[in-house]
């Protein structure tokens, strides 16, 4: 009987657990500051579902870019020749001292990488991933 | 100021001065610039920059490897040698041969110290009277004295490795370990003290100082 209670209050606990989405903590509004060719921050968990504004601040003297997507979206832009992308959400040119914003809606869970593809900044480490949390 | 295929210009600011230069004429700077002029910026808020201009080049028949030689005049006690940026935009395993000569009134005392860090001293002597009497014939190389110190400094070094510059005394006693890079500026922004208000940090070429000569030149067009 005790045990008998105890699966049907974890069961309930389960329950509540999938009531409240696990992401609703995550946070929809993302500062990332690009310093010395770096991103200041490499691992972001976002929510899915919702929209997510990100803001880039380019503190170099130098362009840099922010294009996020996964493994084959990358794998053309490294061998892409677009010197300045504008238009999409999920590929925005900083050039020196700017800042923009872009709101993206991620519609499934995964991890999607940003990366800026001038020559060498990617080796030099300008990578990071984004978590989608369903 | 044009000399042969260079156009030479005298950037005054830091960072962002030279980024925009670079964007205005057309160049990318490599990721490690930020931080690498940032560092100079630091030091001093003098940049030369040169364009090489290859159709120039090419209309006055050099090539490839052919140097330019730029003599740069600029007052200060104590010369100071831009290294770490002749790594930028190398990777860390990258080779970077140069030779540095220093003339200089006595036996100077050199920071790093060239020695299995990627410098080697070849050559520290009385600089000969032949050696001074060939420098002296040259063009606008009449300063130079009846008599000096010749050191020479090989850069055989991975861009890695290259994280330093070369502070000079050339009294022999204590080079500036500011200048040498291994110590932050008290005061990143205010007029440095050290090495000198007038330095200059180059991009690329030669460097050549009052009361001393540096010439900074790729190992492989060594002539003398
Ligand atoms: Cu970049």
């Amino acid at each position: 009987m005790i045990l008998r209670l105890l699966v049907v209050l974890a069961l309930a606990a389960f329950a509540a657990g999938a009531c409240a989405p696990a992401n609703a903590a995550l946070p929809t509004q993302i500062g990332i500051r690009i310093h010395y060719s770096h991103f200041d921050a490499t691992k972001i968990e976002v929510p899915m579902g919702v929209p997510v504004t990100f803001t880039l601040v380019n503190d170099d003297p130098i362009d840099h870019e922010w294009l996020i997507g996964d493994e084959a979206f990358h794998a053309r832009h490294r061998n892409g020749t677009e010197a300045v992308h504008g238009d999409r959400p999920n590929e925005v040119s900083l050039p020196p001292f700017t800042t923009k914003t872009t709101t993206l809606t991620f519609d499934k869970p995964g991890v999607l990488t940003f990366i800026c593809h001038f020559p060498q900044h990617e080796a030099y480490g300008m990578v990071g991933v984004v978590i989608v949390r369903p | 100021m044009r000399i042969d295929a260079l156009d030479i210009t005298v950037l005054k600011g830091g960072g962002a001065e030279v980024g925009r230069w670079a964007t205005d004429h057309g160049f990318r700077l490599p990721p490690a610039a930020p931080e690498v002029l940032d560092f100079y910026a630091a030091r001093s808020p003098i940049f030369l920059a040169a364009i090489f201009d290859a159709d120039a080049a090419k209309a006055r028949g050099q090539n490839i490897g052919d140097g330019t030689p730029v003599h740069v005049t600029i007052p200060t006690a104590n010369p100071w040698v831009p290294l770490r940026i002749l790594g930028l935009g190398k990777s860390g395993d990258d080779r970077i041969d140069a030779d540095v000569y220093l003339l200089t009134d006595q036996r100077p005392a050199l920071l790093p110290y060239p020695f299995a860090n990627g410098m080697r001293l070849d050559h520290s002597a009385p600089a000969t009277v032949s050696l001074l009497n060939d420098l002296r014939s040259d063009k606008g190389m009449d300063w130079i004295p009846q008599s000096g110190w010749l050191t020479k400094v090989a850069i055989d070094a991975s861009a890695g490795q290259l994280t330093y510059d070369l502070a000079v005394d050339a009294k022999g006693t204590s080079p500036s370990r500011v200048a040498a890079g291994l110590e932050a500026p008290a005061s990143p922004t205010s007029t440095p003290a050290t090495p000198n208000a007038d330095t200059v940090a180059l991009i690329g070429i030669a460097l050549a100082a009052l009361g001393a000569i540096v010439l900074l030149r790729r190992s492989q067009t060594v002539s003398a």
